[in-house]
């Protein structure tokens, strides 16, 4: 049986903490809207309140965070993949007096949050080179095949989540 | 198979100097006849120059067996380079293997088995300058995705 409730006590009553909508943590805040009514409807048994509550706002804050948590772990797989790749010189080791060392490159790898995503980032200044080439040097690369290999894996991952919304 | 894709890209820049119908080619004077090279350019070579490299590439398959159970999908890079204080006639270059490339149907019929182009298309630029002896050489082109499909 719905709940009976008293129309005067009801009206302007949706502030009382009992009406509150409740939201997943952080959702609404992330979905920037708010969406919820209460109403009143006439029945035989009197006025019942019924709280209309978009689930909207939730999915948005679902949607964001998954679709974070699929970007952040593909980019560490690609960063992974990136320093496998990486050509590291295997003679003789040396370190000079700039900190130059075998493997610097590869070393030098690391993960950098800009808008909208991640992305594989090296303060390395020749590193265009070995991933594009130069006039007289192959190029080596590195970098774009271990994005390249992780994109149909990271649609699926993305799709495969969304699903579970 | 990268060496016909490499073979067909290379034959279209090739043709388009050679025929040269906008008179584009004639302002750029290649140093030579070779213009266009693979992964890199051989010592002592003049600039400016056209380079093709296979950047990155993998299947896609799909379901069933052989060749047609795949789609080849490449990245080839293919720049224009140049040395001096300018990358004028690099970016120029560039503009020119847009025009010629993009969207263009590649022959792979000698591809064992033949394969056949869905779509060759620009994706990203590539830009970037490497000092050599005080001069600067200019590398200005693009990495271009190939999809190919069984005929």
């Amino acid at each position: 049986m719905p709940q009976v409730l008293d129309p005067d006590k009801l009206l302007g009553g949706a502030d009382k903490p009992g009406m509150q909508p409740r939201f997943p943590a952080g959702a609404g805040m992330l979905a920037g809207t708010f969406t919820s009514e209460t109403a009143l409807r006439q029945t035989g048994y009197g006025y019942v309140a019924i709280r209309y509550q978009s689930r909207f706002p939730g999915i948005i804050g679902s949607l964001t965070l998954r679709e974070a948590i699929v970007e952040k772990e593909t980019a560490e797989e690609i960063l992974e993949d990136a320093k496998q790749r990486a050509p590291v010189w295997e003679g003789e080791p040396y370190f000079d007096d700039y900190g130059h060392h075998p493997g610097i490159l590869r070393d030098s790898l690391y993960l950098d949050q800009v808008e909208g995503g991640w992305t594989v980032a090296t303060d390395v200044h020749y590193a265009p080179f070995v991933e594009f080439g130069t006039v007289n040097m192959d190029a080596q690369p590195f970098l774009i095949p271990a994005a390249e290999e992780h994109r149909e894996s990271f649609i699926a991952k993305m799709a495969l989540s969304l699903q579970r919304l | 198979m990268a060496s016909s894709v490499r073979l067909a890209i290379v034959k279209l820049i090739r043709d388009d100097i050679d025929a040269d119908p906008e008179g584009f080619w004639g302002d750029i004077e290649f140093p030579d006849n070779e213009h266009v090279y693979h992964r890199s350019a051989p010592q002592d070579v003049d600039f400016p120059m056209v380079i093709v490299a296979r950047q990155a590439g993998a299947p896609m398959y799909s379901f069933g067996t052989g060749p047609s159970c795949f789609f080849e999908n490449d990245l080839w890079t293919i720049k224009g380079v140049d040395r001096g204080l300018s990358s004028e006639k690099a970016e120029f270059i560039d503009e020119r293997l847009f025009t010629i490339l993009q969207d263009q149907e590649l022959d792979l019929s000698g591809m064992d088995p033949p394969r056949e182009t869905m779509w060759f298309r620009r994706e990203e630029a590539v830009d970037y300058g490497e000092r050599e002896e005080g001069a600067v050489i200019h590398h200005v082109g693009a990495m271009y995705r190939l999809f190919t499909e069984a005929a």
